[in-house]
């Protein structure tokens, strides 16, 4: 394999990594939109609270699988008291109110995120069991914890293609996403359905940032940042598709990675210049239906 | 009627303040009215016509940054043609900007609007001619000497005091002739029912569109007078928070009303200023005030919204 | 023969598989009661959204006072004289209704945006609204729309369509839900409407129906089983093996 073409494929993978592992966090926010109509700014500080989780955890137990074990479960409850307490009051309500308390709420997760870790910018070791890089060519490797990820992420994603073709949750996501009416004269408990939704949206995003955390380390902003550009990858992909978030993810990530590296002056904006084409062309999105939102 | 006497009575007290106090407090009171001009600016979108922007800031960055690159680095810019190119600069953001976004609705928009904002966020973050992350300063305020004669200093806190409330005062005069005119009472129909709209024959995204740069420029004023007061302007200009913000004093004070968001922008900023003093992680009881509000306001906003539909028969 | 107002061709909506609209085609004359009806399903709301503009036809073509409108956005086929009712009310739920109806009217002036607002526009705005009301005979226009009765928000409906000064009226299901007193009216209302203007109506009242219009057409699984004089349509085999027989049409 030639040089170039090393070096191309890194970038390839790096892009792949980094789309997959948006989808994971894309996926729950695109779901919670289409079924429960509700917009969550407070969805990028789940991220975040993973990669802190586990930082935590990880200094505790010294090792990264034990961690996730220990804050996924967390994640869980902590998604299942949130919809319970500040989310069922606002499916009725107008995107406005939603906005505004979940607005508030990020406020509150990242002070918390303070008192209990503080604002350092932390680390989290690569466990022991992936620490080692795949050669490529000549000097050049791979990390395999990144090939790691990747593959975990395209597990999770088969994993959510099973639920959705296979389970009633999955059927009732599928009819929820055209028609939230539908839902109930289906015969499911809306409620029920809702609450496992969001549960399943927090513990994506949480695990997100858990199994990220050794690649991208842990700072205070990474929620924020994560979130704008899961919001990207849902205008581009659909409200409410999955398909569109796993797409729209992948064209994220390449576009980035291949952007910093080929177009370093648009830094960081080829993303939303890719966001501003589908708007032109496509409002809707490349799955997403009109009149959806 | 009622509602005229006390709004009149209010500018006479904002007018009459300097004369009874100090520095500081002038330039707290002008701080809260700059952000009561974002804030009523955005209420045109969020409480006449609907449409929820969580990218706002992205104008009022703008405005500031329009100043700083009018001004020469160690000398002041005229007033009389900064200005108006700060917020011509604005209106031509919002033009594009709006084309673009109001092509989506509801959560899209809020969406996009927000990436939007970003997008401008991490452009001047990369830009050194902007001064990148770390912000740039406007040494000298800007002058208001016209041909020669200069009537006012702006770095006298008092006449800069002034210049904002006549700012304040205009861009209420302007927002209220709007919102009354026709024009104002296609908007409340937008925000009703939009598709009905349509139906009827409106041409609803020329009228968006419309709100949109009017918007965009008032904002873009408050930007500059901020870039101004301050004589700093960085990144966070655009930031998601001060959209954020700046959405929350719309909504708190009572949306659609115009002095309401006034109202809101002055108990945000006492609010911030008052827990600032108390805690360093201040954001928290403001997080959960939002929340609380949020959960417990149905009834209030219920209420104003009503009187607001009457109001604008 | 007059010409007609509304000339649609061969009209077709698909949704992916689903041929929800299949080659319509129907005249709307002035002065005249066009009625649609047939079996739930059959298309008959999906063919006035096509007319409308709410929806672009796959195939076909509509042309309105020799105007071609296919595919045409639901602004403009307003402006050109074609107003709708909703068969579930969609009116301005927190405004008076004659606010609504004053709404409806502002769409017609056509001054660009109105921010330049005209104290004599705001007299023919509010003299088009109350007339609008006068006509459905809607008291009391004071009221907030969403507090009036189902029957009242019907005639707010129509009142609304009218306040736009319409050439053809495309009225859905006006009569769904009211009481006999209200029918009644209503029925007399469309009646007096058919002598100006050119009515599409789409109804399941089949006593109503028979009484004011002047042509029917049937629409079954998306086309047009028969289209005639009434007589003639209640006299069809094939119209009453598919539809007066059933349960579904209203005695």
């Amino acid at each position: 394999m030639s040089d170039s073409l090393a070096f191309f494929l890194i970038q390839v993978l790096n892009g792949v990594q980094e789309g997959l592992l948006l989808f994971l966090v894309a996926s729950g926010l695109t779901l919670i939109f289409g079924i429960m109509g509700v917009i969550n700014l407070a969805h990028g500080s789940f991220y975040m609270l993973g990669a802190y989780l586990v930082y935590a955890f990880t200094r505790l137990t010294g090792d990264l699988w034990t961690a996730i074990l220990v804050a996924v479960p967390l994640a869980i409850v902590l998604g299942l008291a949130l919809e319970a307490l500040l989310f069922r009051p606002l499916y009725s309500r107008d995107h406005l109110y939603q906005v505004l308390l979940t607005y508030g709420l990020i406020l509150v997760l990242e002070e918390i995120r303070s008192l209990l870790f503080g604002d350092d910018v932390h680390g989290v070791a690569v466990p022991a069991l992936l620490d080692f890089s795949v050669p490529l060519k000549d000097a050049l490797t791979y990390p395999a914890y990144r090939l790691f990820l990747s593959a975990f992420c395209l597990v999770v994603a088969g994993a959510m293609w099973w639920l959705i073709r296979y389970t009633r949750l999955g059927m009732a996501i599928r009819a929820g996403s055209t028609n939230r009416e539908m839902v109930q004269s289906l015969g499911i408990d809306i409620a029920w359905v809702y609450r496992a939704v969001f549960a399943l949206g927090v513990a994506l995003a949480a695990l997100a940032g858990m199994i990220a955390a050794p690649v991208a380390s842990v700072f205070p902003g990474m929620g924020n940042d994560v979130l704008i550009v899961s919001f990207v990858v849902v205008v581009i992909g659909g409200i409410g598709s999955i398909k569109g978030a796993f797409l729209g993810s992948l064209l994220i990530g390449l576009a980035d990675t291949f952007g910093q590296i080929y177009v370093p002056q648009l830094s960081g904006m080829t993303i939303y210049v890719l966001m501003a084409a589908v708007l032109l062309w496509r409002p809707a999105g490349l799955f997403g239906r009109a009149g959806a939102g | 009627m009622r509602e005229r006497t006390v709004l009149m009575a209010a500018f006479v007290l904002l007018a009459l303040f300097p004369l009874l106090a100090g520095t500081f407090y002038l330039q707290v009171f002008a701080k809260i009215m700059i952000m009561a001009i974002f804030a009523m600016s955005l209420d045109l979108l969020v409480g006449y016509t609907g449409l929820v922007s969580f990218g706002h800031a992205a104008f009022f960055g703008i405005g500031a940054y329009a100043l700083f690159l009018l001004s020469p680095q160690y000398a002041a810019a005229s007033l009389y043609l900064s200005l108006p190119a700060a917020i011509g600069a604005a209106a031509a953001a919002a033009v594009v900007i709006g084309m673009l976004v109001l092509r989506t609705t509801g959560v899209s928009f809020i969406m996009v609007t927000l990436a939007f904002a970003q997008m401008l966020f991490y452009y001047v973050i990369g830009s050194k001619a902007l001064g990148g992350s770390d912000g740039v300063y406007i040494y000298v305020k800007p002058s208001m000497a016209l041909f020669g004669w200069t009537p006012f200093s702006l770095e006298r806190p008092a006449s800069f005091y002034y210049l904002v409330l006549a700012a304040l005062a205009a861009s209420y005069l302007v927002l209220r002739f709007v919102t009354r005119s026709l024009f104002g009472h296609a908007l409340l129909g937008i925000r009703s029912n939009e598709s009905r709209m349509r139906a009827l024959g409106f041409a609803t995204y020329g009228y968006k569109l419309a709100a949109f740069v009017i918007a965009g420029a008032i904002a873009g004023l408050a930007g500059y007078l901020d870039a101004a007061q301050f004589g700093f302007v960085s990144p966070d200009l655009f930031g998601w928070r001060l959209s954020g913000e700046v959405l929350m004093m719309v909504i708190l004070g009572g949306m659609g009303t115009l002095y309401g968001s006034v109202l809101g922008a002055f108990a945000l900023v006492l609010l911030q200023d008052g827990l600032t003093d108390v805690t360093r992680h201040w954001l928290l009881p403001l997080g959960l005030f939002i929340i609380v509000a949020v959960l417990l306001l149905p009834q209030g906003i219920g209420g104003l919204m009503r009187r607001m539909e009457k109001a604008h028969g | 023969m007059a010409e007609p107002v509304l000339t649609v061709r061969d009209v077709a909506r698909q949704f992916g598989g689903l041929k929800a609209v299949d080659g319509v085609s129907l005249e709307l004359f002035a002065g005249e009661i066009h009625a649609v009806i047939g079996p739930n399903g059959a298309g008959k709301t999906t063919l006035i959204n096509l007319l409308s503009g709410d929806l672009a036809p796959t195939a076909g073509s509509i042309r309105f006072g020799g105007r071609e409108i296919t595919g045409a956005a639901p602004e403009r086929i307003a402006r050109l004289g074609i107003g709708r009712s909703y068969q579930r009310v969609n009116v301005f739920a927190g405004f008076s209704a004659f606010e609504n109806c004053r709404l409806a009217a502002q769409a017609r002036l056509g001054h660009g945006l109105g921010l330049l607002r005209q104290a004599r526009d705001v007299r023919t705005l509010d003299k088009a609204a109350e007339a609008a009301l006068a006509r459905v005979r809607l008291e009391h226009g004071e009221r907030i729309a969403g507090t009036l009765s189902h029957g009242e928000q019907r005639q707010l409906e129509i009142a609304m369509t009218l306040a736009t000064a319409p050439r053809a009226l495309l009225l859905d299901e006006p009569l769904a839900g009211m009481g006999a007193e209200e029918s009644e009216r209503m029925t007399a209302l469309i009646a007096e409407l058919g002598r100006d203007h050119a009515v599409l109506l789409v109804e399941h009242d089949m006593d109503a129906v028979f009484r004011i219009a002047h042509t029917l057409t049937v629409m079954v699984d998306g086309k047009v089983l028969e289209s005639g004089a009434p007589e003639a349509i209640r006299a069809s085999a094939a119209v009453q093996e598919a539809y007066l027989g059933s349960d579904e049409a209203a005695p």
